[in-house]
């Protein structure tokens, strides 16, 4: 009996000592005596990127003499959000959060985040380009510090199975519809349904409401689902059209799979492993490549703009932006602290920490700033990715717009027509005729989302300042 | 002085229970054995309820000094969203199905249960219920395994045999028929014990007096099993409509709600809504409080209707 209970007590010890040994393990060195302890909440993302920020944090740490500790954590997407409201609602919450800028307008409209204009210096607001000044302003203020943008749609293409099935593919980046169809139809005889291949995997519906965004903009030219005030609802019209007969000839002709497991964020893994020869994913697709596969499969990769309705050189905006922004929470009892915190990890005039970040990404997230663009384009990066990928996931970044911001309902209406036209199209249903008996149905269901969350003319992306008014 | 103190307990609990000893000589133990699971349901269940049916009411925001009042405007934002609606219409489809196919099913493997005289019984009764015990994430990523578009057990049969394959994100049908089945799987095996339980507690004297009179099987299935088995009913009406009504997991993994909402679900439309960054969060409680009484109230009339019945049969 004795020796149950010492054993048990043991046990207990042991487990104890663990558990200790395991929460120190996320929290890197001790402060100093007398520093300030700034909390820091980051996303569990993948792990060479919790690694390389742990890693930029405990540097920071290391250095005993600034008055300053981060003590940072890592929680998954799935509990972040209540893990950081219920540490909201019981005053325990971070100084400093990841916040993606699709719901960076949450933290707004809720009053839970500092305006940065006054606690960052001026000149890290000034290195911003435009479009990432555009995803963290609101009335004037700048909510968030942008730490990384990643267009949502890329083009991929394995140039061995294309050139296996004669297609051309380099003039890729400038390819049309056209071209894309004149490709898949090609690689239909190479890649067989039969044996679980197809020539394209591109948005499949389950994400289409955002990752086609960029897309509906282009055959808009610069709108989605709304006019950018908000005013008018854009749908009944041509550019609509297109997009709904882009996703019939797809899927009618099988050159994208009716459905498929693998989501839209990783089709690049179909890609690799030579399920698909073309994917559409966004620009993280290029660090699962270099981190899973290797130099050797990125050499048999091309990396291009997506297809427009009429191709060309310069496709304009066939993206959005999305990526995390870092906030200062509105109760912090530090904010001064926090900002040189963020400063340390994006804003400052000291980039190595953000460069480190980004190299080890493989550079498939964009610099938000210009002088960090315009340093890497002076250096070599053969070693880290092909350099060629880089000016193409650049050229997308500084052409993407924001995610729409207004209720996520309208883009599954608008989705759901284009998905509703190419089921009527697969059972035989003329696009006309299927566009025609559904298109006032959608319609009056925006108008009413729209009447319901009381959208209209109020984006608040457009929102004046109090001197504007 | 301990004797003192025994008296005065004896004469409190005399005070509130009159002077039948029988009555308050165990409340002590019946409290102790009542803390835990009323401690328990009053921290995470009564309290939260309670916070959110107020939070309801207001336009919520956690850093607000002053909440601002909206009164029923929270709900009536939810009840006027055509999608919220339609989830209500899709889970009272999904409930009909479900409980009306796992009660035909579970009722009648109990009977094969029951007649089984081989000794596998003990084997098949352990079989059915292992279902049971996996989550309804692992269920469907069974079942998506099988349904694998390019290449599952299903759809590769069909492939080989130069058939369409499948497409659940793109057909109604066979969407809807992909979140039954899985549902169905996992349940049964619940259910046929609960029904089997249901099935052996009926006295065999019934039946045997019944054979004497000259009633046939189905005099007998529809006189005695069916009325000695309300409550078995009742219980499991009620289970699987709750479960039905706020189903998540399985439409979740296996179609995220679509093709064009014919899966969605209220559960899964508030999870998808609970991030809209335009709306107050309150919306979304308002919605979630709305399932909670929709679900009660159809639980009540299932109670009313089924205990209605057993009264009469009494």
């Amino acid at each position: 009996m004795k020796n149950k209970k010492k054993l048990l007590a043991l046990c207990l010890a042991a487990t104890c000592t663990m558990g200790a040994f395991a929460s120190c393990g996320d929290k890197g060195d001790g402060p100093e005596a007398g520093a300030t302890v700034v909390s820091v909440w980051l996303r569990d993302f993948e792990d060479w990127s919790n690694n390389v920020m742990k890693s930029i944090m405990d540097d920071f740490n290391k250095d005993k003499t600034d008055g300053l500790h981060i003590d940072y954590r890592f929680i998954t997407e799935d509990a972040f959000g209540d893990a950081l409201a219920a540490a909201q609602d019981s005053g325990n919450a971070p100084d400093i959060y990841q916040v993606s800028y699709m719901n960076l307008y949450s933290e707004v409209r809720n009053e839970t985040v500092l305006p940065l204009n006054n606690l960052l210096p001026e000149a890290s607001f000034a290195d911003l380009t435009d479009s990432a000044k555009s995803l963290v302003t609101y009335s004037g203020n700048y909510y968030g510090y942008p730490q990384l943008m990643e267009p949502s749609a890329v083009m991929y293409y394995r140039k061995d199975l294309l050139t296996a099935a004669g297609v051309d593919y380099s003039k890729a980046e400038e390819w049309s519809f056209d071209d894309l169809y004149a490709a898949c139809a090609k690689l239909k005889t190479t890649m067989k349904k039969k044996n679980g291949k197809y020539p394209c995997l591109m948005y499949d519906f389950g994400q289409a409401g955002w990752a086609t965004q960029g897309l509906q903009a282009n055959l808009t030219g610069g709108n989605v689902c709304l006019t950018e005030d908000w005013s008018e609802i854009v749908v009944n019209s041509k550019a609509y059209k297109d997009l709904a007969a882009f996703f019939v000839e797809m899927y009618t002709n099988e050159y994208v799979p009716e459905t498929w497991t693998t989501g839209y964020n990783d089709q690049i893994i179909d890609l690799c492993d030579g399920k698909a020869a073309i994917v559409y994913t966004g620009s993280w697709g290029i660090a699962e490549i270099m981190e899973t596969y290797g130099a050797d499969m990125a050499k048999d990769i091309g990396v291009a703009t997506i297809p427009t309705l009429n191709g060309g050189a310069n496709k304009g905006t066939t993206a959005t932006n999305g990526g995390w922004s870092l906030v200062i929470d509105a109760k912090s009892k530090n904010p001064t602290a926090a900002a040189k915190i963020i400063e340390y990890l994006a804003a400052g005039e000291d980039t190595t920490a953000p460069e480190r970040y980004f190299a080890a990404a493989h550079y498939s997230k964009s610099m938000p700033r210009k002088r960090m663009q315009e340093k890497l384009a002076q250096t070599d990066i053969s070693n880290v990715c092909p350099a060629e990928w880089l000016t193409t996931v650049l050229d997308i970044t500084d052409k993407a717009i924001p995610e729409a911001i207004f209720t996520y309902d309208i883009n599954l209406q608008t989705i759901g027509l284009v998905q509703g036209i190419t089921i009527d199209a697969l059972d035989g249903t003329s696009m006309e005729d299927s566009w025609n008996s559904r298109i006032g149905d959608v319609i009056t269901e925006i108008e009413k989302i729209m009447a319901n969350n009381n959208l209209a003319g109020n984006n608040p992306r457009l929102a004046k300042t109090g001197a504007e008014k | 002085m301990k004797s003192e103190g025994k008296a005065k307990l004896n004469a409190f609990h005399a005070k509130i229970f009159g002077k039948n000893k029988f009555k308050y000589r165990y409340a002590f133990t019946g409290y102790a054995l009542l803390a835990p699971a009323f401690i328990l349901l009053t921290v995470f269940v009564v309290v939260p309820l309670l916070i959110a049916i107020v939070r309801s009411f207001f336009d919520y925001r956690s850093y607000a000094d002053v909440q601002k009042f909206v009164g029923l405007d929270n709900y009536l934002t939810i009840i006027r969203t055509t999608s919220f609606v339609n989830s209500f219409l899709n889970a009272l489809l999904f409930a009909v199905i479900i409980v009306v196919a796992q009660l035909l099913l579970s009722f009648s493997f109990a009977h094969v249960l029951k007649a089984d005289k081989s000794g596998f019984g003990l084997v098949t009764r352990a079989i059915v219920y292992i279902p049971y015990l996996i989550s309804g994430v692992a269920a469907s990523i069974v079942f998506l395994f099988m349904t694998n578009y390019g290449g599952g057990l299903i759809n590769g049969i069909l492939l080989q045999l130069d058939m369409k394959p499948i497409a659940i994100d793109m057909e109604k049908t066979w969407a809807r028929v992909f979140v039954i089945l899985p549902t169905l799987w996992l349940g049964f095996g619940y259910n046929a014990l609960v029904m089997y339980a249901g099935l052996i507690n009926i006295p065999k004297d019934y039946y045997e007096a019944a054979t004497l009179d000259g009633a046939n099987w189905w005099n007998k299935l529809i006189k005695i099993t069916v009325p000695s088995m309300m409550n078995y009913f009742l219980l499991t009406i009620v289970g699987l409509l709750t479960g039905a009504l706020a189903m998540f997991e399985i439409p979740f993994m296996m179609t995220g709600g679509g093709p064009l909402e014919s899966t969605l679900t209220p559960v899964l439309y508030l999870f998808n809504n609970y991030r809209n960054v335009l709306q107050s969060s309150s919306v979304t409680i308002a919605g979630a409080i709305l399932v909670m009484i929709i679900i009660g109230t159809l639980n009540s009339v299932v109670f009313f209707l089924v205990q209605s019945k057993k009264s009469e049969d009494d």
